[in-house]
């Protein structure tokens, strides 16, 4: 059980920090405005769905 | 070898992964509507599953199996998949901005495309060696990739067609998408 929960430790530590690596990564030029363009499953509940973006703005 | 072809031919055509198992459908409906945004996601997909489902496979068989903590199966595939993309879209982003830029937004929305994990649990269920694992996860988005990109072609001549009002959008893409199941079950008898 130990190892279990080590594991599962260890694996969410590993998505925290490749998460953070990706959020540190400058975006390259001209490619800022690609979630913009997004035309996905326009499903509400996406973080990268338009309205949230707005929302971010709006603070 | 044959083994293997017949799995490769399988997963493509007859037990279409969108068609026969309904897996990958927000994608499918959502990333559909032009040929060039099918062709990146479906490139992504291919990346990521071969990607994912390799240190899955690995994963199990060196750690989770040998510890008998087989349980964890489900939660470490999802941690691995999301880590993988993460990664894969810094590496992306660092070494190849054009590819980035083709690709940028599909890469984080395959975290969520519930044929990435599903190809990873099938590899362990099925009991797979390594190389039919590999077959397995390169032939399944292939599939998927394919039954996008034609639809995707369908779609855009369904834009420009005189489709009663009802019908616009996601009902006839739909109508669409069961006759391309019925086409694609006329292919059980290839192997």
């Amino acid at each position: 059980m130990t190892i279990a929960i080590l594991i599962g430790l260890g694996l969410g530590g590993l998505l925290a920090f490749s998460y953070y690596l990706n959020q540190k990564t400058p975006v390259p030029a001209g490619c800022e405005s690609i979630e913009a363009a997004c035309e996905g499953c326009h499903a509400s509940t996406c973080s990268r769905h338009p309205s949230h973006r707005e929302d971010d703005k709006r603070g | 070898m044959g083994n293997l072809i017949t799995m490769c031919i399988s997963a493509v055509l007859i037990n279409n992964i969108v068609l026969t198992q309904f897996l990958g459908i927000c994608p499918f409906l959502g990333v559909s509507r032009n040929k060039e945004s099918a062709i990146g996601m479906g490139l992504a997909v291919i990346f990521v599953i071969f990607g994912a489902s390799i240190l899955s496979y690995l994963l199990y068989y060196y750690v989770l199996d040998p510890m008998n903590i087989r349980y964890m199966n489900l939660i470490s595939f999802i941690l691995v998949i999301a880590s993988f993309v993460q990664f894969t879209e810094m590496f992306i982003k660092k070494y190849s901005p054009t590819l980035y830029k083709s690709l940028g937004i599909y890469l984080p929305l395959i975290t969520t495309n519930c044929v990435v994990l599903f190809v990873a649990l099938a590899n362990i269920t099925s009991g797979y060696n390594f190389v039919e694992m590999m077959v397995y996860s390169l032939s399944v988005p292939i599939g998927f990739m394919l039954v996008l990109v034609i639809f995707s072609y369908i779609r855009e001549k369904l834009a420009i067609a005189p489709v009663p009002k009802y019908f616009k959008g996601n009902p006839v893409a739909l109508l669409v998408a069961a006759l391309m199941a019925i086409a694609f079950s006329g292919l059980a008898g290839l192997v």
